[in-house]
């Protein structure tokens, strides 16, 4: 569904983007992880076809986004920070999308009004902030986007609202093929909802992987030596290595048969060995910045 | 999907939300010229004769210069409104993501703002057309002219703003930007000019609408605004060319629009390279506000020769300008007081454009104060205000007495104890101007208010420059060529005021006036009558004898021309006779 091609984009001296590669599948739910600055709010403004790359190409469904009417028509961009009219209440922001999106449908805005419960007739400004974000999904559901691009979406939302909208978020997915695309620094909530997830650092792709092959390319191993000395396998990739009393834990890029078939041939055998699965949150901290971030 | 130019329902919407605007500036117009327009017009069936149309056209007149300063204000607040996304962040991306064409995210605003203001004056125009039917003194020609005007300087003035909001992230830089559009250019050249003709012995550099054209409002008013019914031609002319500039303006605006970024909203600059061209030009405005103080300080004085003290105050103060006004333009475009240091270079490049301008004109660099036309460019010299010169040895007479005023040049004071205001608050007994070949004018202006003593050589060439000029000025190709202007106006359209003397005084009746004229011409051709105050009757009329008893002083009006007369038996014997005649009195 989206192709992002070698995107570049500077402001004045600054590199937001330095030559971004991206593929998001029709129907993925794809997170876009990365540290401050990585230039994810970038890349997906050039997605939602607000932005020109200066170069590159940015596709969805094989055109390009800018200035292109009818594939921005299809999408819907929730950003960290919703705009609304001075003195607007939540209808009058309802009217304003039904002029600007032609495919704005007043049936479903009011059918999904009950998962928000939440009166038309508020201002904007007496909402908080996560009333705020919870009108930012009302408003991009009632849309029925083929692609709905999320920028720090959960950032303000209750567990219970945020189980709400991402159920709405999920059907939606699965009753109209819908791709999702969001960037987010809560791993954990993502590891839930994706199933496709890219890192970016420095305005690059660092990997993107569907979760589940990216989770089976990481392991965490504890292991323990008789003489307490850590001995390693030559051809294990070993990315962080952590030491409480005997037992060392270790996190190593590839699978766990990989580290199990390692530790296997080593001499002296180690006298304990297990391996655990990692968490996202786990597999971001260690590629980003490796053993700077996990202490 | 086809881009549409226009999206027609976001425009309403927009039009809509800002209703309060719209309707403040209608009733602006209903409380500023509808109402009166409708307490006026009953009345005006009560208003004897000629005057009805007079004053009704003094009124338009009002109206059309409150038009101009009306729509200047609220062109730039509805661009401040409607541009919304181009100063708010949030604004932008949510327009930016949104399935409309740049070109349509400019022109729908745009439309919506002008639109909402002509549909008012659209309104306003009906209703005035009512009025007018119910009151014929309530002309179609002048409300027509009142909307042609009004929707004219809507569009100069709001593609003015359109281009201010679109150089800048902020609503506050889009308000100095348009305040330096429309006040800085005009500004800035008065204040130098004024500078000049300070520093500048004799020499008066014109101060006219020829700078006008630096701001749309100021050229507006100079070129377009009417002064008087029914409008002419020219002004027309005029409008319809700044209506195309202000399209053009505007087109430029939309080109921007769609190479901008949309990130730079709450930035103050949309075009951050432009940011050392903004910063100079604000240091300038600064610095003509300090020039604008040092004029008016009693230090110097706008006439006379500067004394070499109150030139270096004028450079200090100046120079002061220069730094407050660099540093407070750093301030302003960077929103910082913290990177103040940036401001040094501006300050230090101002300041030396002042110093430069001032030790310019301290030392007559280009030949200003110095300048005599040559005699055979020029094609008439104008003496005390009105007095034409056209005969080459006329011209010639005058240009070898500026050679020799410049060769004296300016007479320090000798005397003690006289202050310092008197030294240079003399006024300019010896005016010339020349109107040259090529439609150009050059004016100079004189004084000598120097006490000297009477032995001293310099008082007597002062005396022989003065009795020189007197003697051109008083000529009878200059007498009657003062009198050319009364004398060739339309019958009835001379006014003739008796302002003092024995008899009734008042206004004379229009055909006593115009027999008057010529009774008074008559005495201008053949017994050396003079237009002019009792100083120029001295002058011209009795120079070397005791001078004659005004008996009456009367003063001419046509239009824009006036002049008082001075009338006594020896010079003006028919005017006197004229009078007598229609106050069936003797003079004494």
């Amino acid at each position: 569904m989206i192709e992002v091609k070698d995107v570049v984009k500077t402001f004045g001296s600054t590199r937001a983007l330095d030559g971004v590669t991206m593929t998001v599948p029709r129907g993925a739910v794809y997170g876009l992880v990365g540290p401050n600055g990585a230039g994810k709010t970038t890349l997906l403004e050039h997605i939602a076809g607000m932005q020109r790359p200066d170069g590159g190409q940015v596709l969805v469904d094989g055109a390009p986004v800018y200035e292109n009417l009818d594939t921005k028509a299809k999408i819907a961009f929730v950003p960290s920070d919703l705009f609304y009219l001075g003195q607007a209440r939540i209808r009058d922001m309802r009217d304003l999308h039904a002029i600007v999106y032609p495919t704005f449908d007043q049936a479903r805005f009011a059918a999904l009004s009950h998962l928000f419960d939440l009166d038309e007739n508020l201002p904007m400004r007496s909402l908080s902030k996560g009333m705020t974000k919870q009108v930012a999904f009302w408003l991009a559901l009632a849309q029925s986007p083929d692609l709905l691009l999320l920028d720090e979406p959960l950032d303000g939302l209750d567990p219970a609202t945020r189980r709400k909208v991402w159920g709405a978020v999920m059907d939606d997915v699965a009753e109209r093929g819908m791709t999702v695309l969001t960037s987010s620094h809560n791993l954990r909530e993502l590891t839930d909802v994706c199933d496709h997830v890219g890192m970016m650092e420095h305005g690059r792709m660092l990997l993107e992987h569907p979760l589940a092959e990216l989770q089976e390319g990481f392991v965490k191993v504890q292991v323990a030596f008789a003489d307490d000395q850590l001995i390693l396998p030559q051809d294990l990739n070993v990315l962080h290595t952590d030491q409480a009393g005997r037992l060392f834990t270790l996190v190593v890029r590839g699978s766990a048969e990989q580290a199990e078939a390692a530790f296997g041939q080593l001499t002296p055998a180690p006298t304990f060995v297990n391996i655990l699965p990692l968490t996202l949150e786990e597999i971001f901290i260690y590629e980003m910045g490796g053993d700077r971030n996990a202490r | 999907m086809p881009a549409k130019l226009i999206n027609g329902k976001l425009m309403a919407h927009t039009m809509k939300r800002y209703w309060p605007l719209w309707t403040a500036f209608f009733a602006a117009w209903a409380l500023g010229l509808l109402m009166p327009l409708m307490l006026l017009a009953p009345q005006a069936s009560y208003i004897a004769g000629a005057n009805v149309a007079q004053t009704m056209s003094i009124g338009w007149m009002f109206e059309y210069g409150a038009a101009l300063a009306g729509v200047t204000v609220v062109s730039l607040v509805a661009a401040l409104l409607v541009f919304e996304h181009l100063f708010n962040k949030r604004a932008a991306i949510f327009y930016g993501a949104a399935p409309v064409s740049r070109t349509s995210l400019f022109l729908t605003p745009f439309a919506a703002g002008l639109g909402a203001m002509v549909g008012v004056e659209l309104l306003v125009f009906v209703l005035l057309g009512l009025l007018s039917l119910a009151y014929p003194v309530i002309t179609l020609g002048e409300i027509a002219t009142w909307l042609e005007l009004t929707v004219g300087f809507t569009l100069v003035t709001y593609a003015t703003a359109v281009l201010c909001v679109s150089l800048s992230g902020t609503r506050a830089m889009a308000v100095i930007l348009y305040a330096l559009a429309m006040g800085l250019g005009p500004t800035l050249v008065a204040v130098l000019v004024s500078i000049a003709n300070t520093l500048f012995w004799g020499a008066t550099l014109p101060l006219d609408t020829a700078f006008a054209w630096l701001s749309p409002v100021a050229g507006l008013a100079a070129y377009v605004l009417p002064t008087q019914m029914p409008m002419a031609s020219g002004c027309h002319l005029a409008l319809a060319g700044y209506a195309v500039v202000a399209l053009l303006v505007a087109f430029g605006c939309l080109k921007l629009h769609d190479v901008r970024n949309l990130e730079v909203a709450g930035s103050q600059l949309a075009v951050p390279k432009a940011a050392p061209v903004l910063k100079l030009l604000l240091a300038a405005f600064v610095v003509a506000i300090f020039g604008v103080v040092a004029l008016m300080s009693s230090v110097i004085s706008a006439q006379g020769q500067m004394g070499t003290a109150n030139v270096v105050v004028l450079t200090v103060i100046m120079v002061i300008g220069s730094v407050v006004g660099g540093f407070f333009a750093q301030g302003v475009v960077t929103r910082s007081t913290r990177s103040l240091r940036g401001g040094w270079k501006y300050a230090a490049v101002m300041s030396a454009l002042c110093v430069a301008f001032v030790a310019g004109c301290a030392f007559d660099v280009m030949g200003v104060q110095g300048y005599v036309p040559k005699a055979d460019q020029i094609e008439s010299v104008v003496l005390d205000g009105d007095a034409a010169l056209t005969s080459p040895d006329a011209v010639q007479q005058v240009t070898e007495l500026h050679e020799r005023i410049l060769m004296l040049g300016p007479v320090e004071q000798q005397v003690q104890g006289i202050a310092d205001e008197d030294l240079y608050s003399a006024p300019c007994d010896m005016t010339i101007t020349y109107k040259m070949k090529d439609g150009s004018t050059v004016s100079r202006c004189y004084g000598y208010n120097a006490v000297l003593p009477a032995n001293d050589p310099v008082a007597a060439e002062i005396e022989s420059l003065r009795k020189t000029y007197a003697k051109l000025a008083c000529s009878q190709e200059a007498r009657e060529s003062k009198m050319a202007p009364f004398l060739n106006a339309e019958r009835g359209t001379v006014t003739v005021y008796v302002s003092s003397n024995g008899i009734e005084g008042g206004l004379l009746d229009s055909k006593t006036s115009d027999t008057f004229v010529q009774a008074l011409a008559k005495d201008v051709r053949e017994h050396g009558a003079y237009l002019g105050g009792s100083y120029w009757q001295e002058q011209c009329v009795t120079p070397d004898s005791d001078s004659l008893t005004t008996l009456v002083e009367l003063n001419l009006f046509d239009g824009d021309k006036s002049s008082t007369v001075c009338l006594n038996p020896k010079t003006t014997p028919n005017a006197i006779s004229c009078l007598e005649s229609h106050f069936g009195t003797k003079l004494k």
